[in-house]
């Protein structure tokens, strides 16, 4: 009896290692909150990813836990499936837009200060200030999600199967 | 086989709450983790631009070497700057006086300024320009001179909390700063400091008496626990001669002011340190040096505390040549000897940019009490 669809979530993991690489290898230490100096494989002046490597991420993002979740939750329907993918783009583009100078200012000052002593939350503050908004990042969201919901079709066991 | 259903869809459930919370949480933690946030000295100043006066915000990791903070141009006037820091170096607030407003603007870091001034404006009108520290939970502490209510009297210290957590920002009412005798003619800008709960407002009145008070932060009210004249008890310290600034290194309060000094020539001032714990209580810290040749009086000077007991001082002397003049001490017992502080002259163009100050800066440092 299978609970979950393996293959999604196979796919799933597989997308999110090549996501983690791109900041393993492509990444110095210093940018990337949870990556130190001493897992990283950055050297100066060699991308394995290249250029690619700078918007890679939000599509992987997006389409990689889309699967995983479709996996999880075993979809069976074309409509499951919207949802989900739909949910990953919207919550990529809700945290992109919050870098967007404007909001990123009402955003910070409504960060409550009891998140500063919590791991990873505690720099949210520092996603919202530093990051950078990309319309780019928006639509490579989009195309994850896309990419991402068409294979979820592909690989479920429908209702009738 | 009811049982072994309920299993699955525990574990499913799990599975799924682990896999958003990652996919949430990921998005913070694979993006830039703030290794640009080392501002952590900063100066706002006005320049007489093109197009009239305009504020200017630089940036330092370390005190010695300056970036500009890209304020945007188009707004501050010449009497002076506010400014102020989260302790993560996350928000900065500029503030500046124009037609007897006080306007204050937000930045995320220093180089990316919100395009218009906070909408919000204190009901009082200034008469100097205002002095701002961050308090707690998007709330900052405004501090201005304004006209007194009192017919015929003098200026009063106004001291508002302005609300930054809500949308749009806003001062909260009932924080007007009233003490007995308070319209004396006070003069200059005041100075504002926050540690942990405490509020410490101090300013001078004519003739030169320099004027402390203390207060404690309940709710959205400050309750004010005293106000005091200041005794100036240093030898050779006669009179005082600038408006007084406030720092602190999270643990303790520092004020510093200008005295003349009878064994300088008329020019010569020296910068007087004094230390507090809990603002109530003054100890003398120290005397940073005599300048010979002056320190530019009615000019601004700063002082800025770090959390590991380290200060800068910083002022300006006199013209023709003017300098901008720092003097560091590492803390504790180096800071109280004044044999151990000097004066530096800073290459005046590297802490302002091509453009020098007429004199008016505020000076801060920021950081986390662990830094």
């Amino acid at each position: 009896m299978n609970f979950c669809n393996n293959k999604q979530i196979a796919i799933g993991l597989l997308a999110l290692g090549v996501g983690v690489l791109v900041y393993l290898v492509d990444r110095p230490a210093q940018q990337v909150y949870f990556i130190s100096n001493d897992i990283s494989l950055f050297q100066s002046g060699w991308l394995m990813f290249g250029a690619l490597g700078q918007s890679l991420p939000s599509f992987i993002h997006v389409f990689s836990f889309s699967i995983l979740t479709a996996g999880i939750m075993n979809c069976q329907s074309s409509l499951c499936s919207l949802v989900i993918c739909l949910a990953w783009a919207m919550t990529n583009a809700t945290f992109e837009i919050g870098q967007h100078a404007d909001m990123a200012l009402m955003l910070v000052n409504a960060i409550p200060a009891w998140l500063d002593g919590l791991p990873v939350l505690e720099h949210s503050r520092s996603f919202f200030v530093y990051g950078t908004f990309d319309v780019f990042d928006l639509l490579l969201g989009v195309a994850g999600a896309s990419i991402a919901y068409g294979l979820i079709t592909k690989t479920m066991r429908r209702v009738y199967e | 086989m009811n049982k072994q259903h309920s299993m699955v869809t525990g574990i499913r459930v799990i599975a799924l709450l682990v896999t958003v919370a990652a996919g949430l949480l990921s998005i913070l933690a694979t993006n830039d983790n703030g290794a640009d946030d080392n501002q952590g000295y900063a100066v706002a100043f006005p320049v007489l631009a093109a197009d009239g006066v305009n504020t200017r915000v630089r940036w330092s990791a370390d005190g010695a070497s300056w970036s500009d903070g890209a304020f945007p141009v188009g707004f501050g006037d010449g009497s002076g700057n506010a400014l102020a820091a989260v302790p993560d170096k996350t928000l900065f607030i500029a503030g500046w006086q124009t037609n007897g407003q006080v306007r204050m603007q937000q930045g995320l870091g220093t180089g990316n300024w919100s395009g218009t001034p906070i909408a919000a404006i204190p009901s009082e009108n200034a008469r100097s320009a205002p002095s701002s520290v961050f308090m707690e939970q998007g709330k900052w502490l405004v501090a201005f001179r304004a006209k007194s209510d009192t017919p015929n009297g003098g200026d009063r210290m106004v001291l508002r909390i302005l609300d930054t957590s809500v949308t749009p920002p806003r001062y909260l009412a009932g924080n007007r700063f009233g003490y007995p005798g308070q319209d004396t003619d006070t003069s200059g800008r005041p100075a504002v400091a926050y540690v942990n709960g405490k509020v410490l407002l101090t300013w001078v009145t004519t003739p030169a008496r320099l004027h402390l008070a203390v207060g404690q932060l309940a709710g959205d009210n400050i309750t004010w626990q005293g106000h005091s004249l200041f005794e100036l008890t240093e030898p050779n310290c006669n009179p005082l001669r600038s408006d007084p600034v406030l720092s602190h290194d999270h643990s303790a309060f520092y004020l510093g002011f200008l005295c003349s000094n009878n064994t300088l020539p008329p020019t010569g001032a020296s910068m007087y340190i004094h230390r507090s714990a809990d603002g109530l209580n003054w100890s003398y810290y120290g005397n940073w040096d005599k300048r010979p040749d002056g320190i530019r009086l009615g000019a601004n000077i700063g002082i800025a505390g770090r959390a590991d007991g380290s200060l800068i001082g910083a002022a300006i002397t006199m013209a023709p040549n003017p300098q901008f003049i720092v003097a560091r001490c590492a803390g504790g017992d180096a800071c109280k000897e004044s044999g151990n502080t000097t004066w530096q002259a800073v290459d005046w163009q590297a802490v302002f940019g091509p453009r020098a100050p007429d004199g008016k800066f505020a000076f801060i440092a920021t950081g986390h009490p662990a830094e």
